[in-house]
């Protein structure tokens, strides 16, 4: 009953769009590093070639939530935190999608807001680094299956 | 003017490039003589249909084909005094369609094969970034990842993006 409530709700606000954040946490300095074989290859990939230069990554969430344009969905991150995106529709000509993406600190303050274009499908890193560790968010958009 | 003016007049009348008194006898000469005013006319209209032509996609082949027959009717020799003027209206047609066919052939040459394909396939625009409560911001883009890095640390104890710093807020 709740699920279809759920989709009944969610299709009267609109399905425009998912979000998807991958959450990995990243240890170590090292020239070598490890990766959770969980870490999906595209990110990974960008990991790699990012000079982060981090000896371990291991993956700790990967969400993908469907979203309306113009209407905000957020992301749980560790420590309380989280992560609030909101898309807009793509503009032409280059038909990129505007993403606001804020990290709230536990009391839901933006301590971070940022606005961003982007391409469907396309990934970026959100860097949180904290010592020798860090929270890497990798977010993209893309078009409902 | 009594005499059929030559084609390169004609074809300097219709450009106006003509001076204005010679311009005025060309006209007072269409008024006497049909076979000036009919060939005017006809090259009004290839200057029009030259105008209004779409550049369409040309083969190597029909390319060289094109010039091989133009080359034949150039070198061809020239039986008739009356025929001449038809066979350089028709060389004209040809030429314009060749000009408008290069035209189209060099803009395709110059357009990259895919547009989207000098875009990086993570394209990714940063229109501005804010921090508050104690936070400082940086972006970068790494174009080995092809990835756009927003790195956001405490402002007490600042730490340098790990590379190809580009903003900070």
């Amino acid at each position: 009953m709740f699920l279809v409530s759920a989709s009944w709700a969610l299709a009267q606000e609109g399905h425009d769009v998912d979000i998807q954040v991958i959450s990995v946490s990243a240890t170590g300095r090292g020239t070598s590093p490890q990766f959770d074989s969980r870490i999906p290859r595209g990110l990974r990939t960008q990991l790699e070639r990012s000079n982060l230069a981090y000896s371990r990554y291991d993956l700790l969430a990967n969400s993908r939530q469907p979203a309306a344009f113009g209407r905000e969905v957020t992301f749980p991150l560790p420590d309380g935190e989280g992560l609030a995106i909101r898309a807009s529709a793509p503009q032409p000509p280059a038909s990129l999608l505007r993403l606001d993406a804020r990290i709230l600190d536990r009391d839901q303050r933006a301590i971070l807001t940022s606005q961003l274009r982007v391409r469907y499908d396309a990934t970026f890193l959100l860097h949180r680094p904290k010592g020798d560790a860090a929270l890497i968010l990798g977010v993209s958009a893309h078009q409902p299956k | 003017m009594n005499e059929c003016p030559i084609e390169i007049q004609l074809t300097a009348y219709l450009d106006g490039e003509l001076p204005t008194d010679q311009a005025t006898s060309v006209e007072a000469h269409f008024a006497s003589c049909p076979a000036c005013a009919q060939e005017m006319a006809a090259l009004r209209s290839v200057k029009e249909m030259e105008g209004g032509l779409s550049a369409p996609e040309v083969s190597k082949h029909e390319w060289d084909r094109a010039w091989d027959a133009i080359s034949k009717r150039i070198e061809a020799p020239r039986r008739r005094a009356l025929g001449f003027r038809w066979r350089w209206l028709a060389f004209a047609a040809a030429a314009a369609a060749l000009l408008a066919t290069a035209a189209s052939i060099r803009s395709l040459q110059t357009r990259p094969a895919n547009p989207m394909a000098a875009v990086p396939k993570n394209e990714c625009i940063v229109d501005y970034v804010e921090t508050s409560g104690g936070y400082s911001s940086m972006y970068s883009y790494s174009p080995d990842a092809d990835v756009t890095i927003i790195t956001l640390v405490p402002s007490a104890a600042p730490e340098e993006p790990p590379d190809h710093a580009s903003g900070k807020s």
